[in-house]
Order: C-alpha cells, then sequence, then structure tokens
C-alpha cells in the first residue's frame, strides 16, 4: 500500500509498505478515507521528538471503514464507517477504567523510552514514534487499529467525513481542555493558539456555556476563522496589548482558564524568541514554552491553567513563582479520545460542533509532502492539510 | 552553530553512555523484586495464577517466583516477581515477561509491534535502534 513516511528530519517521501494485517484478536484493519496532519507531527519531523526510524508511517487523526475485524472484535463489523481516537488504549487497566485512556498501561509496547524520560509510560499513538509504541501511522491506505472496540466509534449517518475526522484528535483534545478547566456558565476563557485544538478548545468553552472566550494568535487568517466559525473574540498576540486587554475584559481579575494549545514550538517576544529557540538548537532545553509563560501570567489567582500543546522533555523559564504564589492549578495530559468521541459525534450530528473549515487543504495522499510543506510554514491560510488516499483533486 | 550543536550532541552521547554503564551495573542484581499492579481482584489473581497452565505465566521463567498482595484502595493486586541465584534468564527478560504477563492478566493477550518498514538505517540511526530494542525489556520497573 501507499503511505506517507518519515525518512529524516524535514524529509517526507510517500512509499510504498507492506499491508497492515490483524496481529492481535482486538484488531480491526482500517481502509483511511480521510487523515490530516497535526501541529504535534512537526515535532517529529523536525526531529525535536529523536524517536522515528526512517521509514515510520506518520498520521494519528483519521476517518475510514472496516475491512477486516479480529475474532475478539464485538462492536464493529466490516463496512463499519469509525473515527479512530488517536490514542491507543486498552480499556481494561485501571488507568482506562477511570477514563484516563492515554495513560493506559496497556497501550504503550516501548515503555523504556518513556519511563525513562518521564518516569513512567503514558499509552500508545497512531504514527506518534517509537516512544509512544511505534505504531504505525494513518497516512496510509490502511492502517490496523489495535483496541478497536475501545478505540474506534461508528460515525452517525448525519456526519461526513469532512467533520468527523476531527473528532478524531483535534475536537477531543480542544473539549478535553475545557474539561480539565472546569469550563462551565460563567467562565471567562482565554485560549493561546488558533489552529485546530486551540479552535476547539474556544468552541467547546462556547459550548459549554462559558460567559466570555477570547482566543490569542499572531495569523490574521486563523483569527478571522475564530471569529466566523466559533462566534468568539480573538486579539493579535503582536497588534494588541494582550495583558491590558484580558484585564479589561474581566475587571482586573484575568481569566478563570487559560488553555495552552500551541505546544514545543511556540514563539515569544523578540528576546524571549531568540533566547528560546538557542537553547533549544543547543539541546539545552527541548521545548519553547512561550504560550505557557503567557497563559500562567495572565490567569486570574485562583485559577486553571491546561496545557493541551504537545511538549517532549525541559523547558527553562518556566514561570514557577506565578504558578505557586498565584495559587493555580495546572491541569494537562495527551487526549483521552474515548472518554470525549461520543459526545463530540453527537454534537456534530446536531450541527453544534463544526470541524470541516478546518481543512483548509484537501489533497492526495500522493501529496502528502507538499501538504506538511505547506502546513508547516502556515502558507495559504492553510490550518490542517487532509489526504485522501486513493486520490482526490490536488488542493 | 553547527559545530555547537555537534559538540552538545556528543557531550550528550558521552553522558547518556556514562549514565547508561553507571545505572546498567546495578541491573542484574537479584536483590530488589521486579513489581506490577494488575488491576484485577486479589483472590481472582491467586486462582487464575494458581492454575500451572495459566496464559500469563507463560511470559514467565520456570523458576519465577510470584508474590502477590492485594494493592491499596482501587488499584487491584501487586505481582512481584523474585529472582534468586538460580534464576536463568536476565533481569531485563524478567521485566520484559512481568510486563507481559500483566498485559495478558488485564487484556487476554499481548500486543505485538507493527511491521518494521525501515528504508534506511544508518550510523546515526544506530543508538535509536539500541533504545528501540530495549523498550520493552527496559525502563524503571
Amino acid at each position: 500500500m501507499r503511505a506517507l513516511q518519515w525518512v529524516g528530519v524535514n524529509r517526507l517521501e510517500v512509499g510504498t509498505v507492506p499491508d497492515p494485517a490483524i496481529e492481535h484478536p482486538q484488531d480491526v484493519v482500517v481502509r483511511v478515507r480521510r487523515t490530516v496532519t497535526c501541529g504535534s507531527d512537526l515535532h517529529l519531523l523536525g526531529g525535536y521528538i529523536p524517536f522515528m526510524r526512517s521509514g515510520d508511517v506518520l498520521g494519528h487523526e483519521f476517518v475510514g471503514e472496516v475491512v477486516e475485524v479480529g475474532p475478539e472484535v464485538r462492536r464493529h463489523a466490516v463496512g463499519d464507517r469509525v473515527v479512530v481516537s488517536s490514542f491507543i488504549a486498552c480499556g481494561r487497566c485501571w488507568y482506562c477504567t477511570r477514563e484516563l485512556y492515554s495513560l493506559c498501561d496497556n497501550g504503550n509496547r516501548n515503555p523504556a523510552i518513556t519511563e525513562t524520560l518521564w518516569g513512567s509510560a503514558p499509552g500508545g499513538c497512531f504514527g506518534y514514534s517509537h516512544a509512544m509504541g511505534g505504531y504505525a501511522g494513518s497516512h496510509a491506505e490502511y492502517v490496523r487499529v489495535p483496541f478497536a472496540d475501545v478505540g474506534a466509534f461508528a460515525v452517525p449517518e448525519g456526519v461526513d467525513d469532512a467533520r468527523a475526522l476531527f473528532a478524531s484528535d483535534s475536537a477531543a483534545t480542544g473539549w478535553m481542555g475545557a474539561d480539565l478547566g472546569g469550563v462551565g456558565p460563567g467562565s471567562t476563557v482565554a485560549v493561546w493558539g488558533a489552529g485546530a485544538v486551540g479552535q476547539m478548545a474556544a468552541a467547546a468553552a462556547v459550548l459549554r456555556g462559558a460567559e466570555r472566550v477570547v482566543v490569542v494568535d499572531r495569523l490574521d487568517d486563523r483569527l478571522e476563522m475564530v471569529r466566523t466559525h466559533v462566534g468568539c473574540e480573538t486579539l493579535h498576540d503582536q497588534r494588541d496589548d494582550v495583558g491590558p486587554a484580558l484585564l479589561e475584559m474581566t475587571a482586573g481579575r484575568g481569566p478563570d482558564v487559560c488553555i495552552e494549545a500551541v505546544g514545543m514550538e511556540a514563539s515569544g517576544g523578540p528576546v524571549e524568541d531568540v533566547v528560546d529557540r538557542v537553547k533549544q538548537q543547543l539541546r539545552l532545553q527541548t521545548d519553547r514554552p512561550s504560550a505557557v509563560r503567557r497563559a500562567i501570567y495572565h490567569c486570574r489567582k485562583g485559577g486553571t491553567v491546561v496545557v493541551l500543546g504537545v511538549f517532549a522533555a525541559l523547558t527553562d523559564g518556566f514561570p514557577l513563582g506565578a504558578l505557586m504564589n498565584k495559587g493555580l492549578t495546572l491541569r494537562s495530559a495527551q487526549m483521552h479520545g474515548q472518554r470525549y468521541i461520543p459526545g463530540l459525534l453527537e454534537l456534530m450530528a446536531r450541527d453544534e460542533l463544526v470541524t470541516e473549515h478546518l481543512g483548509t487543504h484537501v489533497m492526495s495522499l500522493e501529496d502528502g509532502p507538499r501538504g506538511y510543506d505547506l502546513f508547516k510554514r502556515k502558507a495559504d491560510g492553510c490550518v490542517r492539510a487532509v489526504f485522501v488516499p486513493g486520490g482526490a483533486p490536488a488542493a | 552553530m553547527r559545530v555547537l550543536r555537534t559538540a552538545a550532541l556528543a557531550a550528550g552521547v558521552a553522558g547518556a553512555a556514562w549514565w547508561v554503564r553507571r545505572h546498567g551495573r546495578t541491573d542484574d542484581g537479584p536483590d530488589r523484586p521486579l513489581a506490577v499492579t494488575v488491576y484485577r481482584p486479589y483472590d481472582e489473581l491467586v486462582e487464575e495464577l494458581g492454575r500451572p497452565d495459566a496464559a500469563a505465566l507463560r511470559c514467565l521463567d520456570d523458576d519465577a517466583e510470584l508474590e502477590l498482595t492485594p494493592a491499596p484502595g482501587t488499584f487491584g493486586t501487586e505481582v512481584r516477581l523474585r529472582r534468586t541465584s538460580h534464576s536463568h534468564g536476565s533481569r531485563a527478560q524478567a521485566r520484559q515477561g512481568l510486563r507481559a504477563t500483566k498485559q495478558v492478566l488485564e487484556t487476554g493477550a499481548t500486543m505485538p509491534p507493527d511491521r518494521a518498514v525501515t528504508r534506511r538505517p544508518t550510523l546515526t540511526s544506530l543508538p535509536l535502534e539500541i533504545a528501540i530494542r530495549r523498550a520493552g525489556a527496559g525502563g524503571r520497573l
């Protein structure tokens, strides 16, 4: 089958790889109908998460059709259209039974890498390096889905692929941000980052009844998209005076919940940016956390900061003093998709949650390298590049 | 910048090699038991692992000594594997076996890897290959 492979730092190629097969009785094999780039892939692409082997297939956010079913699979049959959680979880360990699916004890086949890095191993993830289990990714014609009864969800008839696709990861991650932050009626929420996850976090806050939601970014086209499709306020990270604006919005308190949706390659102020980039290039730190710094700094006393962006290991300049002295709660997780996807599909079926605008560039899988190039450079208004295996009109 | 990056990388690799050597020495000691917590009730596990044909036991050496205790709260059962001076395999093999045992007890089977599709093995990818090879058997367990 054809697949988009990581072949080296900042180098992708479409090649031919073996078809997947049922390897475990709880597997299904899915024919991928749509699969999409994610900002966290860029950390792999750029070598910031150095656990990719040349030839590994990228991609973790996808929708497809079941074509083969393992003997112990009960909830799915051949022909089902399914959206699949990017995180792989067994559904039976202590963490899964508490709906902390991305912490699954049995999803990651390579626990030593992350145990050494982080002290213990989270679950596995499709196409997200050997540190996260070494599973083949979804930027391919077919993908094996382990623990399919737990991680794959039938897509309601009225929800098309273009919309359902984002339930797989970005919408679930965004919803988790609002959930972890305890967002509800009366909350004031600030979100850093207007990519797909940031937009979905803002949409979740709106749907959960937040009083006021504002998204901060420096790309005008994305801020426009937020105003149009999410219907909340925006601030430009460079042109607006973000701190005073947030204080004015909240009569001096600051937002109750600050959600960071940028990750380890964030850009800050000019000096901060240079210092962070030099340290990262010298491997004195792995992550550039400028959006986390802002979220902590601007959050109201006693508020909650939620980190949704992906970070690899170590960072300098973490404002522990502000966190401690302001009595903030810091929450974070990789995405517990299995907890949120069913509810998100219902919202999508009722047209309360729209996502298809996020897929700004739809193209054939064969155009994958070009799609990632557009996505990485945020060129041509690219928010997400969507790949259709087997061919789609070139964007 | 490239020279600095290379120097930093070399220093990192040397540091990692020192760390692995230093910590690797204690790895084969038989004293400290290896332990996992299995999310199954204690009584159920005692019964299941008491059967000589239990599937989960196939992941372990014949001479492995298992000790089961109820875990605090809702965590299930603590399973400790004690290696003796007569144990055949290495501590790393025992660790991998114990992890597989937990997986079988919780999910019914072990999760096999996807087929490798490596296109270009290179000298610089060697440390990663070593890390991946040890990724199931190493770690902090």
